[in-house]
């Protein structure tokens, strides 16, 4: 009985922890994975002061400091989890790019809140460039 | 009519102190009046063992003090040996006449006598130990028997006898009366009769305290006082042993102890276990996780 009390003790004082504030999202375009792009760049910024907090790539060849990119025959679907653990940034901008080679092929950017204790979820739409 | 004899009730006269009267024609030399009031004093109930030692010390003081025989001399040492017996210390000796003090002496000196501090309430159910000690002349090795009852009533009581053993103590000897054994009560509000004797190697009997006929009257209760109750109930009792208070509980069995670290622990178990549970976490996408700083 007592064992029992403690353990939903437990589950309730667990259930009362949040996760930390985080931003789901996800980068979609008619862009094949490597014919049409070969690298994706992200950049996030802190709003309105535009400072870069953080910065990542993901290629189809990947390296060591760059990620692996996923082929995709049906256009590109990459979702990212930006999580920050404390509460020093609202709203952030996100600035995402494609490229093929050396040259840029695709872009898109948004504008995000973070809401405490929860995950929003978000969709970049990317763009040709021309 | 009834009215009279009522208001003479009522105003009759208050009994007067014997042994106090006693003491005082002792004093005043008159003998044969003294022994009248001592005999009326000794015949009444309740009689303390002071009182009765100050009785048999005045006694003897009186018998001293009539014309000398060898009849009053002989009544005299045992009215002096009743005294010990009752009073080991002789302190009723206080009131007594020189004669009877000096006499008292010669038989401390001169005679075996077996003395005792009488036990009137013991608490019942645990062991009792009876002491006696021999003083005066001896001869030989004598030995000390205790006998005892606590089965009578209406019948003439059969006493258990047990050889006393010698302890450290000069002419110490002691006895153990165990609950439940040897028919020692184990419990309950019982009267237990006892009297000790000292007897030669030869078998002769030197001196007895109490005798089966006229035994220490010892009340064995579970509900009597011990220690407060025993001046009370008899001036001349002792308690039978020292009341040992209840062993002190050690420290890891009290709970005004236990119960606060106890608690302490389950307390603070439970917040350690609390704040070491993991945050939950949100889901990764198909490129994984970025931390923002």
């Amino acid at each position: 009985m007592k064992r029992a009390a403690l353990i939903a003790l437990l589950a309730v004082c667990a259930a009362c922890k949040q996760q930390d504030p985080a931003l789901m999202i996800t980068m979609t375009g008619p862009f094949l994975v490597p014919q049409n792009a070969n690298k994706l760049h992200l950049d996030v910024f802190d709003f309105p002061e535009l400072t870069l907090i953080r910065s990542k790539d993901w290629c189809y060849d990947p390296t060591p400091n760059c990620d692996s990119l996923p082929p995709s025959s049906n256009g590109l679907i990459g979702t990212v989890t930006l999580v920050q653990t404390g509460d020093a940034h609202h709203r952030v901008k996100i600035n995402a790019t494609l490229l093929l080679g050396a040259s840029t092929v695709g872009a898109g950017t948004l504008q995000a809140d973070f809401q405490g204790g929860a995950t929003t979820f978000l969709e970049v739409p990317m763009t040709r460039v021309p | 009519m009834t009215a009279i004899l009522l208001s003479l009730l009522l105003c009759a006269p208050a009994e007067p102190d014997r042994l106090a009267n006693a003491r005082s024609l002792v004093a005043a030399g008159k003998y044969a009046d003294a022994l009248v009031d001592l005999q009326a004093v000794s015949q009444m109930y309740g009689n303390t063992m002071r009182e009765q030692a100050e009785i048999s010390a005045l006694r003897a003081s009186a018998l001293l003090g009539l014309p000398a025989s060898t009849e009053h001399r002989l009544e005299a040492v045992q009215a002096l040996q009743e005294m010990y017996h009752v009073d080991p210390d002789g302190t009723a000796l206080a009131h007594a006449t020189d004669e009877a003090k000096a006499l008292a002496q010669h038989l401390r000196t001169e005679r075996s006598l077996v003395l005792t501090d009488r036990i009137v309430v013991a608490r019942s159910g645990r062991p009792l130990r009876i002491r006696a000690r021999l003083a005066g002349v001896r001869i030989g090795e004598p030995q000390l028997f205790l006998n005892y009852s606590a089965q009578h009533g209406s019948e003439e009581p059969e006493y258990v006898r047990v050889p006393m053993e010698r302890v450290a103590a000069a002419d110490t000897y002691e006895a153990w009366l165990r609950p439940g054994v040897g028919g020692v009560p184990g419990g309950g509000e019982h009267l237990l009769l006892y009297y000790i004797e000292a007897v030669d190697p030869g078998g002769l009997v030197l001196d007895s305290n109490g005798t089966a006929k006229d035994p220490i009257r010892l009340t064995l209760s579970d509900t009597l006082p011990e220690a407060a109750g025993i001046a009370a109930l008899d001036e001349g009792g002792r308690a039978a042993h020292p009341v040992l208070p209840p062993p002190q509980r050690p420290w890891y069995k009290r709970w005004t102890i236990v119960g606060p670290i106890v608690a302490a622990i389950v307390i603070g178990g439970t917040i350690a276990l609390i704040a070491t549970q993991p945050k939950p976490q949100p889901n990764e996408g198909n490129l994984g996780r970025l931390d923002l700083p």
